[in-house]
């Protein structure tokens, strides 16, 4: 017979979850895999993309409080320095920004346009408007594959536990930036992701930073992401790689062309 | 089984004619009038998208050495076979043909990749140390 | 025993009609009730081959030479895979005899076009595919496997190639407004029985259908038809329609078949790694670090 006090200590936690920051698990909806859907389209709403650290407002630059605990990332003193190198030259040094190349992990996620979750039991996509940029999250239980050159949007490998989805990223390129402030890592970044939905339409994202090049101890980002709930919402493009081209392109000769 | 195996084979052959969306020509960058043939050491490969760089080191007629640049296909064929980073060493002697760029540098496209044991990347074949061919792949987890 | 493959063949073809009326094959489904296609798929047979084209030079230096894997390819594998290939045709096939029926104009313009692709007279002559932006509704690199997700409201299409995402959106919702033009244009998918009917509409004008069709117009409208005609092939249809160009619709029948077993996707970033344009004009894209 089970012990009727254990029984009331379960209830009474249960009870009490809402009150701890758990989710309310029964208003969540859910896939047909019994996961929380975290299908559609989402967008962070803040200026973590700029700077990710507490940051004054300029003209064309928003001001904003940083989404990171403790406040300020933890640079080597000699990172510090290249941090600051790549501050001054951000406008040629910020390929995203630059040259529209894909803004890597965890940056995508908080680029000021949408993305969209594609949830399957098996495989998460995330298209992102940005650069049609995307990230293939395999679920499917396979590990990190060895040897792998890095990639834009890192190897992604994601689990349940819970109602949290937790993803396990490497192989990130180190030529991508965490903001356009210069905010940089190594080739040795592992990030580790946990997307936790509070209620249908916000998901709260963390994003713990490891990277010992850079670094003196990991670090951890936090911040929501926001469904769109407005009508029809999808996904259009910004391919700014062709509005690049034709600008630095578009009246140029090719070489070996005389005419 | 055995005819299975055939037929594996010829749907392969039939695959292998049916016209399909191609990745782009190359001949607005490189020069089909300028083949090149040449033997250095590998200085390193790049595994990047969409087209794998290998850099070799040749020894000119003078004794000086140029950093020749060898454009390739994709990667991730490469690495789907079982190809990886270090499976070709710095240092690798190796044999490439292919096509000079058209603005004269040493860039090229290549065609062939010999290394010295005889193996030929993006030839299809094994990957290093395996030793055996390539298994006859299965269905995409589909069954009849 | 060794056999050769005409014999196999044959075997196969009386093996098959010999079974006489097979009971129809239904594909597995998802828990909303369609066809399940979900899974790594090689796309083949969308080139546009047409009949009495113009020659194209970009035709003439195609390839690296490299025999190109088809490691991901899975050949089929079941008896219905076979039968479902054995007499299949591909490539354009309305009209039958590959003739396209082009407006006078246009045909005139897009000769015109090739005759300055190779060299490139300047940029807007640059081969399309070969600048890493998003490919339109025919063109991508089909040497890299194609991911199929589906969840209720929405069918997805995602290449591997240039992270290339084809959302068709099946809850209903309206094509965007005509205002917004795209190069992969606006997709609304509905399920007519067990095949997947997709209209694409707002496509703009920036993309090619083929080494002979460098360009179209933002009339182009798509319709294309998937359906599982086995358990490891797809049948795919696809109606290209641009009053600017062509008189009259034309059709391209091709198939996804299935990718081997266990395979994953994989990034397949392009842009940040192609020397096309820095090759033809000799100015860098990116700048020096």
């Amino acid at each position: 017979m089970k012990q009727p006090t254990g029984l009331l200590i379960a209830i009474s936690l249960w009870a009490a979850a809402p009150l701890m920051g758990q989710p309310a698990a029964s208003n969540l909806p859910r896939t047909a895999d019994g996961k929380p859907d975290l299908n559609g389209v989402w967008q962070a709403l803040n200026t973590a993309a700029w700077d990710l650290e507490d940051h004054t407002g300029a003209l064309h630059a928003a001001p904003g409080q940083s989404v990171i605990e403790g406040g300020e990332i933890p640079y080597r003193p000699e990172a510090l320095k290249q941090k600051q190198q790549n501050f001054a030259a951000r406008e040629r040094l910020d390929l995203s920004e630059a040259v529209c190349y894909q803004p890597g992990v965890p940056r995508a996620m908080y680029m000021p346009y949408p993305f969209e979750i594609i949830q399957t039991p098996k495989l998460i996509a995330m298209n992102f408007e940005f650069a049609h940029a995307r990230r293939n999250i395999i679920t499917a239980g396979t590990p990190h594959p060895d040897g792998f050159p890095d990639f834009w949007m890192g190897d992604s490998r994601g689990r349940w536990e819970g109602n949290t989805l937790v993803v396990d990223v490497t192989n990130l390129d180190e030529r991508t930036w965490l903001d356009h402030a210069g905010n940089y890592h190594s080739d040795a970044l592992h990030v580790v992701e946990r997307y936790t939905p509070i209620d249908p339409t916000h998901i709260q994202y963390e994003a713990t930073l490891e990277d010992p090049k850079v670094f003196t101890r990991p670090w951890k980002i936090s911040m929501l992401l926001y469904k769109i709930l407005e009508k029809n919402a999808r996904i259009l493009e910004y391919e700014c790689v062709y509005y690049l081209q034709d600008e630095k392109y578009g009246n140029a000769k090719p070489v070996g062309v005389s005419k | 089984m055995m005819i299975q195996r055939y037929l594996i084979a010829a749907a392969a052959l039939v695959a292998a004619a049916i016209p399909c969306a191609a990745h782009h020509s190359f001949a607005a960058e490189f020069d089909v009038n300028q083949p090149v043939t040449l033997r250095g050491t590998i200085n390193h490969m790049e595994w990047v998208n969409p087209h794998t760089w290998i850099y070799v080191d040749v020894k000119n007629s003078d004794g000086t050495v140029t950093t020749w640049h060898f454009e390739m296909g994709p990667p991730n064929a490469l690495l789907r076979m079982g190809w990886r980073k270090d499976s070709v060493m710095p240092g690798t002697a190796v044999e490439i043909t292919g096509y000079r760029a058209k603005d004269g540098d040493a860039i090229a496209n290549a065609k062939t990749v010999k290394l010295p044991d005889g193996r030929e990347l993006f030839s299809g074949g094994s990957a290093p140390g395996s030793g055996g061919t390539v298994d006859v792949p299965g269905p995409n987890g589909k069954k009849e | 025993m060794r056999i050769t493959i005409t014999v196999a063949l044959a075997f196969a073809a009386a093996v098959i009609a010999a079974q006489g009326q097979e009971p129809q094959w239904t594909p597995p489904r998802t828990p909303d009730g369609h066809p399940d296609m979900q899974g790594a798929w090689a796309r083949r047979g969308t080139a546009i081959n047409e009949a009495k084209a113009p020659s194209s030079p970009l035709g003439e230096f195609n390839t690296t030479g490299q025999p190109y894997p088809t490691i991901f390819n899975s050949g089929v594998v079941t008896t219905l895979d076979r039968a479902a290939l054995a007499s299949r045709k591909t490539g354009v096939v309305d009209p039958p005899d590959q003739v396209l029926p082009w407006r006078p104009e246009a045909d005139a313009a897009r000769r015109e076009f090739m005759t300055h692709m190779i060299p490139p007279a300047s940029l807007k002559y640059v081969e399309k595919a070969a600048r890493c932006i998003l490919p339109g509704p025919v063109e991508g690199d089909d040497r890299s496997p194609f991911f199929i997700l589906q969840r209720p409201g929405e069918f997805v299409l995602a290449y591997e190639y240039n992270h290339v995402t084809r959302v068709f959106h099946t809850d209903g919702s309206p094509h965007v407004g005509k205002k917004i033009r795209l190069f992969m244009g606006d997709s609304i998918g509905r399920w007519e029985g067990d095949t997947l009917v997709v209209d694409t509409t707002n496509y703009n004008d920036k993309t090619s259908l083929g080494r002979t069709i460098p360009f179209h117009s933002e009339d182009l409208h798509t319709v294309e038809r998937f359906s599982m005609v086995s358990p490891n092939l797809i049948d795919y249809q696809l109606t290209i329609e641009d009053p600017k160009l062509f008189t009259r619709p034309i059709r391209v029948a091709a198939y996804f078949m299935a990718a081997q077993q266990g395979t994953e996707p994989m990034e397949f970033a392009c842009i940040e790694g192609s020397q096309t344009l820095p090759n033809v004009f000799g100015i860098p894209f990116a700048p020096a670090r």
